[in-house]
């Protein structure tokens, strides 16, 4: 299945948006162990996950044409 | 005796008039920073007439804040921030009540300094003072504006605020303060000038929507706009149950500077 990867703030150094194929039934753990193996810097950061726009606080099944956002903290002020 | 043509010109606007004047009038907003963020923040406030306005900032004024923090310039480089806030503000609308605080906040003064006050605005540039404010505005039950900025995107959103039971609050998004240095502030990791000025009016925006009544507040979401591309992107926000706050004691006997953690 095709998913679509937004990426925001200091992950933009790490990765770029995209579209990703994932296997069928994945899950968003799954889908993060996958950046992890791929993107090995992306472990450094502390960051949530959106799903459609919707953060998640736990590990959810993803869909075909899920969007999911990958957000870390901003600092500055 | 107060003075409504000053705001004469926002009171004719659909939707705000005399009553959601008056509710700024009597409003007390207290920015946490006065750097980037916190000088559009300020002096949109204090000239829209949000009638008692709290300043809280230890900084001096630098060269390399003159570029985006524009309520300051080269005459006050070496004074505290507050002090040129103050004497600005006292001059362009004096009718204004302006406290100014020279010091930071603390685990150990921040239940009172943020008491008297209605609304809080976090300004700051680092994750221990939003996380403790974070957390004396959930003990004491008051709303915040939360902005902030890396590269060249923005977070805009507002904690604490609308029904009790569905409320969520800095730590429902993001559970797991940064280690020190991971993610880099607007003086490390660089900023144009505009990019405070136009994401502080818009957290000023909230500000006022939440004080008057007018328009939608931007609760439970977290905002998202890309300067460069002017696109954005709200991420809806729901509580996190696993989610613990400090009892006051447990916030009086915090260390902050460390973990964020109580």
């Amino acid at each position: 299945m095709q998913i679509t990867l937004l990426v925001f703030g200091v992950l933009n150094d790490i990765l770029p948006p995209q579209t990703m194929v994932l296997p069928a039934g994945a899950d968003t753990h799954q889908l993060q162990q996958l950046l992890n193996e791929r993107y090995p810097d992306l472990e450094k950061y502390q960051y949530v996950l959106a799903k459609n726009q919707q953060l998640i606080h736990q590990h959810q099944p993803i869909n075909e044409g899920d969007e999911i956002a990958l957000l870390p903290p901003f600092s500055g002020g | 005796m107060i003075d409504y043509s000053l705001y004469s010109k926002q009171m004719v606007l659909p939707g705000f008039g005399l009553v959601q004047q008056q509710r700024l009038l009597q409003a007390k907003v207290l920015v946490i920073g006065a750097g980037g963020l916190g000088c559009p923040v300020i002096q949109y406030l204090s000239a829209m007439g949000v009638g008692t306005m709290g300043i809280i900032d230890d900084d001096i004024v630098e060269k390399s804040n003159l570029h985006r923090q524009i309520l300051f310039g080269v005459n006050d480089i070496g004074s505290l921030k507050v002090d040129v806030v103050n004497k600005l503000l006292n001059e362009r609308n004096p009718s204004l009540q302006i406290h100014t605080y020279p010091y930071r906040l603390t685990n150990r003064n921040a239940l009172q300094m943020i008491a008297s006050y209605d609304v809080v605005v976090d300004a700051t540039d680092n994750f221990e003072t939003r996380y403790l404010l974070n957390d004396a505005c959930v003990l004491l039950d008051k709303p915040f504006v939360h902005a902030a900025i890396f590269a060249h995107e923005a977070q805009l959103s507002v904690f604490n605020y609308g029904p009790i039971n569905e409320r969520t609050t800095y730590r429902d998004a993001f559970p797991t303060p940064p280690q020190t240095g991971e993610v880099p502030s607007c003086a490390d990791a660089g900023v144009l000038g505009v990019y405070p000025g136009i994401i502080g009016c818009m957290q000023a925006l909230e500000v006022v929507k939440l004080l008057s009544g007018c328009g939608k507040v931007l609760q439970n979401k977290i905002l998202i706009y890309h300067f460069l591309t002017h696109q954005s992107y709200t991420i809806q926000l729901t509580r996190n149950a696993l989610i613990q706050y400090p009892s006051r004691e447990q916030l009086l006997a915090a260390d902050y500077t460390v973990t964020c953690a109580f």
